[in-house]
């Protein structure tokens, strides 16, 4: 915690902007990782979403969340959401008798919501850190890279020994079908973010971090910010609608 | 009579609420209204992707702040810029905001905008809602920022299950910006270059 504690320099960015000390060996990385999307994740996201019917594909995404389930309640647990916790516990017994490949809880109005020890973290007050891209992984920072960790190591499949391979697989197994699986169902989406961009990994990392926030807030409205930030980012302050005349002069320039 | 009046009196407590909600939030209906001509455009047809094109940057001037929020995503570089580059930086910007959104029309199958509610947001109005897809099981939270202007509003800011999309191009234009050392010029080069691309692609 104390690592996670030092980051100060943080409160110094820009509104909204997010803390990249290592950027161009993140770049590095990310033009890697990008690389692979195109010549594996992609082509293999395609031929999956194209060749396995969807009912089938949706078995196997609740599977795998069923097999995230310990470290989903381990971590409402942890950060007090009480409410939570009743959810992911009665998700994962509802879903037991399938061993997660029919999703009861869903229509039990129990929908699925992954929790992770990096939105722990975040719940507990830690900053984000420096943003880090992951080889493979993909974009991340040091807190949530810290939870990352810390969840690979209170996994019970992490350590479940077992003398049957499809048992063995499953801590890697899971995590590239995750991966796949969640590029086919997205698609078009991810392929759009590409295109559409003028600077990709720029896009992705403020996505990262909105996200990640937005998480950690489980969707709630952010808070507001202080008395000088009268809406709840802080981030529309300097928005000036063009109903209102815009000053001309440069004599409150920022930079 | 009594029992009519007492009928009459619990219509008014079963309905006052809902007339209330309606009242509170008239940003809530805007937003509706928008989605519902988008939609409509959308689904249209009858139309050639030119027309679909102006049509729908019409219908981006009508319903948001655009020159606001063009100003918005150049965030402090808006200041330096000459009068001729914010014009062309407006006009890619709003062409890359229009062919972006035009082009994923027919991917639209039955979709509907679901208005839940509203709140006050400092000088804002967030309007909260759900994009309910018909084929799939899972909503997708939607809000939008909305703005008082005059005595209508404008939107400012459309927020996907909260990633807001003027963060978003505002910490993109400013990488770009920051990688040019400072130049918004290349960041108009780099919008007119990939539009060129998306519409050579297409």
């Amino acid at each position: 915690m104390a690592l996670l504690g030092g980051c100060a320099t943080q409160g110094e960015l820009e509104e909204g902007a997010v803390y990249d000390p290592i950027e161009p060996v993140n770049r590095a990385i990310f033009a890697v990782n990008d690389t692979v999307d195109t010549l594996v994740l992609r082509p293999v996201a395609f031929v999956y979403k194209e060749t396995i019917p969807d009912p089938i594909r949706g078995m196997v995404r609740s599977f795998l969340d069923w097999l995230s389930s310990p470290v989903t309640i381990l971590n409402t647990a942890l950060q007090g959401d009480w409410p939570g916790l009743e959810r992911s516990t009665s998700r994962f017994i509802a879903n037991a008798p399938f061993f997660g490949f029919v999703d009861h809880a869903t229509g039990l109005g129990l929908p699925a919501r992954s929790e992770d020890f990096g939105q722990t973290l975040g719940v507990w007050g830690a900053e984000d850190g420096p943003y880090i891209v992951l080889p493979i992984l993909g974009p991340s920072n040091l807190r949530d890279t810290v939870g990352l960790a810390a969840d690979f190591l209170a996994d019970p499949l992490t350590w479940y020994g077992g003398d049957n391979d499809f048992v063995e697989a499953l801590p890697i197994g899971r995590r590239v079908m995750g991966a796949v699986d969640f590029r086919a169902e997205n698609y078009e989406a991810i392929n759009d973010l590409k295109a559409t961009s003028v600077d990709y990994y720029a896009r992705v990392r403020t996505i990262y971090k909105q996200r990640r926030d937005a998480q950690i807030r489980n969707g709630t409205p952010p808070p507001a910010v202080g008395p000088s930030a009268p809406d709840s980012s802080g981030e529309f302050d300097d928005f000036t609608p063009s109903s209102e005349p815009i000053e001309q002069s440069g004599s409150t320039a920022t930079n | 009579m009594v029992k009519s009046l007492r009928f009459v009196a619990i219509l008014i407590m079963l309905l006052a609420p809902v007339d209330m909600a309606r009242a509170d939030s008239a940003a809530g209906a805007f937003v509706g209204e928008f989605a519902d001509r988008a939609i409509s455009l959308a689904t249209d047809k009858s139309k050639d992707a030119d027309t679909l094109r102006s049509e729908f940057t019409e219908l981006l001037d009508t319903y948001f702040d655009m020159p606001a929020i063009g100003r918005f995503l150049l965030g402090r570089w808006w200041r330096s810029t000459s009068p001729e580059d914010r014009e062309a930086y407006l006009q890619a910007f709003t062409d890359s905001i229009v062919f972006t959104y035009t082009s994923r029309f027919d991917d639209y199958s039955g979709q509907k905008l679901v208005v839940d509610s509203a709140r006050e947001d400092g000088r804002f109005e967030i309007v909260c809602s759900r994009i309910v897809d018909p084929n799939n099981g899972q909503d997708v939270r939607l809000d939008w920022r909305v703005i008082k202007a005059g005595d209508s509003h404008k939107i400012v800011d459309v927020i996907i299950e909260g990633v807001s999309m003027s963060v978003t191009q505002r910490q993109e234009y400013a990488s770009v910006i920051q990688n040019n050392g400072g130049k918004v010029s290349a960041l108009i080069e780099a919008l007119n270059r990939q539009m060129a691309a998306l519409k050579g692609g297409s």
